[in-house]
Parts: structure tokens; sequence; C-alpha cells
């Protein structure tokens, strides 16, 4: 991890401690180039493994993108697209229109249902619904998305104030 | 004959023998050319010799004080002197920053420690056998930095009327520099640095991704992580 990413972490919601034990709380790992666009989420507790094998998708899917599009943030933006489009097919069994959610999507309608390629809605998990958000607008900025990553994705709510214990 | 030369000879009317207002109008054109106070001394000269036949004058020609043209020369040299070593001495001062922010940039991307190393006072180090005074140790080095850094842009850092428009955040608020930027891994094999822009600045700098854990849990404290 530390030979291609450098890591970091930010606070943006809040738990309680009830009797010494944590409740709620959520935790989403963001993918992102150092500009803060947005490669990829992995929403919720995760594994190390689990972590280290999508860490693994996002280097190898990047350096294919830099390669496939030669310096054009078009073509780049369009490989991600295909990537999380493709993901969401195979382990989802999801087929998107991924040209209709590019004219129609926008983060404020997002919800948990996706629509496929026959227009039949579709309930997906949480990284499901990861991959539908990405594949419709993908490299958005990391402080536009995560809102919706904490509240809609993780059904956390974002929020600055302390841990309240009871 | 002109005016100023007539009033004169009028004004001196005391000669004791009109002398032909020719000749006493030359005498007088000479008087004028020269410094005033050379004027008492000629006239009374001029009328004592009035009487005599113009051929017993001495020669009109121009008489050169030499003494009065060497003080006005010498003072003349030294003022163009000073001023032109005023010159000299302003454009050296302000060369000498100049120069120094020309290396600075190529320090700072060779090593960062190379600045402090710089300022700081030099160590006491075990003397060293005798060196060829061959050159000066600064020479090589500024040598090779002109030989092998093209001519460098002016560094944003520079731009000075973006940076006085733009309002600064605090300085608590503002990036670290990297030095004193720290890690911890939190019971993790990852390095974790404590800031999110900090980590982005790093990973631009390092050709790098950035990942960024969003929590509502403390990290630090793996019982509620």
């Amino acid at each position: 991890m530390n030979r291609y990413f450098v890591s970091s972490y930010q606070k943006v919601g809040t738990f309680r401690v009830v009797d010494g034990e944590k409740t709620g709380g959520n935790v989403a790992s963001y993918f992102c180039l150092p500009d803060g666009s947005v490669l990829h989420v992995v929403a919720g507790p995760a594994d190390a493994a689990t972590l280290l094998r999508e860490a693994r998708w996002v280097v190898d899917t990047r350096k294919l993108a830099m390669t496939e599009s030669k310096g054009n943030y078009a073509r780049y933006k369009a490989f991600f697209r295909k990537a999380h489009a493709e993901r969401l097919r195979k382990e989802h069994n999801l087929d998107l229109d991924t040209q209709r959610m590019k004219d129609t999507f926008s983060l404020a309608s997002f919800s948990n249902q996706a629509i496929d390629r026959r227009g039949q809605r579709r309930q997906l998990g949480t990284q499901g619904q990861v991959h539908w958000l990405l594949a419709s607008d993908p490299l958005v900025k990391i402080e536009e998305v995560y809102s919706t990553v904490f509240e809609k994705i993780l059904g956390e709510k974002v929020s600055t104030l302390p841990v309240l214990e009871k | 004959m002109p005016p100023v030369t007539r009033r004169a000879h009028a004004a001196h009317s005391r000669c004791p023998q009109q002398l032909p207002i020719k000749h006493c109008g030359d005498i007088y054109i000479v008087s004028h050319l020269l410094p005033s106070f050379s004027i008492g001394r000629l006239a009374p000269a001029y009328y004592e010799y009035g009487a005599k036949p113009a051929s017993m004058y001495p020669t009109p020609g121009p008489r050169i004080y030499w003494r009065t043209v060497a003080v006005v020369g010498a003072s003349a040299w030294l003022l163009v002197a000073a001023v032109v070593g005023a010159c000299v001495l302003r454009q050296r001062s302000a060369e000498e920053p100049r120069a120094s922010l020309k290396v600075l940039p190529e320090q700072v991307l060779a090593s960062p420690s190379a600045i402090v190393e710089q300022s700081s006072p030099p160590k006491q180090e075990a003397p060293k056998p005798p060196v060829t005074p061959a050159a000066p140790p600064e020479a090589p080095h500024a040598a090779m930095l002109a030989k092998n850094s093209p001519p460098v842009p002016p560094p944003a850092l520079f731009r000075e009327d973006r940076l006085a428009s733009a309002p600064l955040l605090p300085v608590s608020e503002q990036p670290l520099p990297q030095e004193t930027m720290d890690f911890e891994r939190c019971g993790t094999q990852v390095d974790f640095a404590s800031n999110p822009s900090e980590a982005a600045r790093l990973a631009l700098k390092e050709r790098k991704l950035l990942l960024v854990l969003h929590l509502s849990g403390e990290f630090e404290d793996s019982k509620f992580t």
C-alpha cells in the first residue's frame, strides 16, 4: 500500500458509546488521484485482503487507463466508467446503459435502485451502489461525493458532533 | 562695438587719454571673458598703459590661469569619479541577493538540507591537509550550476501580486513542510498522514495515488474503529 498510495484518514461522522460499546459508525475508503478525483471506493468495513485486492485493481486499472488514454482526460474518464460498469456486470449482474447514465445522472438523485439496460430497476448492495455511482459519474471529486457515499450508501449521517457516551 | 563694451568704456572715463574705442573695446572684451576677480587687476594695468602707444601694450591674447584651471579640473574629475564609484557599488549590492536567489531553487531541488547546512554555522572539523589553492571552493559549485541548469523561470513563489491579493489562511491552517509531516500506523502496516491535504500534496509530489479513509469512529482507538 505504501508503495502506490499516500494514505490519510478523516473523521466525517460520529457514533455513540453505549455501556462502553460502540454503536453506529462506519468507514469508506476512497482511492483517489492526488487532485481528489475518485477512482474507486470501498464502502463499509473491509478486511485487509479485500482492501488490498481493491487497491491492486485500482493500480492496475489506472495503469491501463493511462496507456489507453494517452493523456486525454475524456478517454481516461471513459475508461474508468467502462471499468466500473464491467465490474457491475460481472459481480452484481447488472448491465448498465452507460451512455444513458452519463446523460441523466446527478448525485442529488442518486438512490440504491439502479436501472439496467432494459429499463428494469434493481436493488443493489453497498459495493454494487459504489460501482453504479462511479460508472455514472467517474472521477467525481471526493468533496462532492463523500456525503452521498456516507449518507445514501452507508446510511450514516455526516456530522461534526463529538462522540456521545451513555 | 557691442553695447556692453561701450558702457564699460564709459564707466571708466577716467582714462587719461581717449584711446581708440576699438582698442579699449578689445581690452574690455578680454577682461569680460576672464574671471571677475581679474578685472580689477587688468583695468589699472590698462590705464597705466593707456598713454603709451598701442604697440607697447601687452598682447591681448588669451590669458590662462593654470592654477584655476587645475583646481576646477581636479574637482570635476573627483566629482565624476565619486559618481561612477557610487554607481558601481550600487549595482554590486543589487546583484548579490539576486545571485543567491538564483541558487536557492536548485539547492532546494537537490537537497533541502543544503539550505540548513548553508545557514547553520560551520561545524568544527578535524584539521585537513593543506589543499592547493587552485580555485576558491565556491567556484566549481557555481560553475557546475551555471553549466547544468538551464535558465530557471521565476517560481510561483515570487508572484507577489497574486499572493498579496489572495487572503491567506492563518499559519496554523497552512500546509506543513514535508520535513515536519509525521505519519502514524495506527496498528496497521500502512503509513497514515495526519492530514488529507498533506497526503494529497505528497501524493502529487511522489506521483502516487491517494487513499483517504472517511470514518465515523476513533481511528486511534481500535475499540471504536
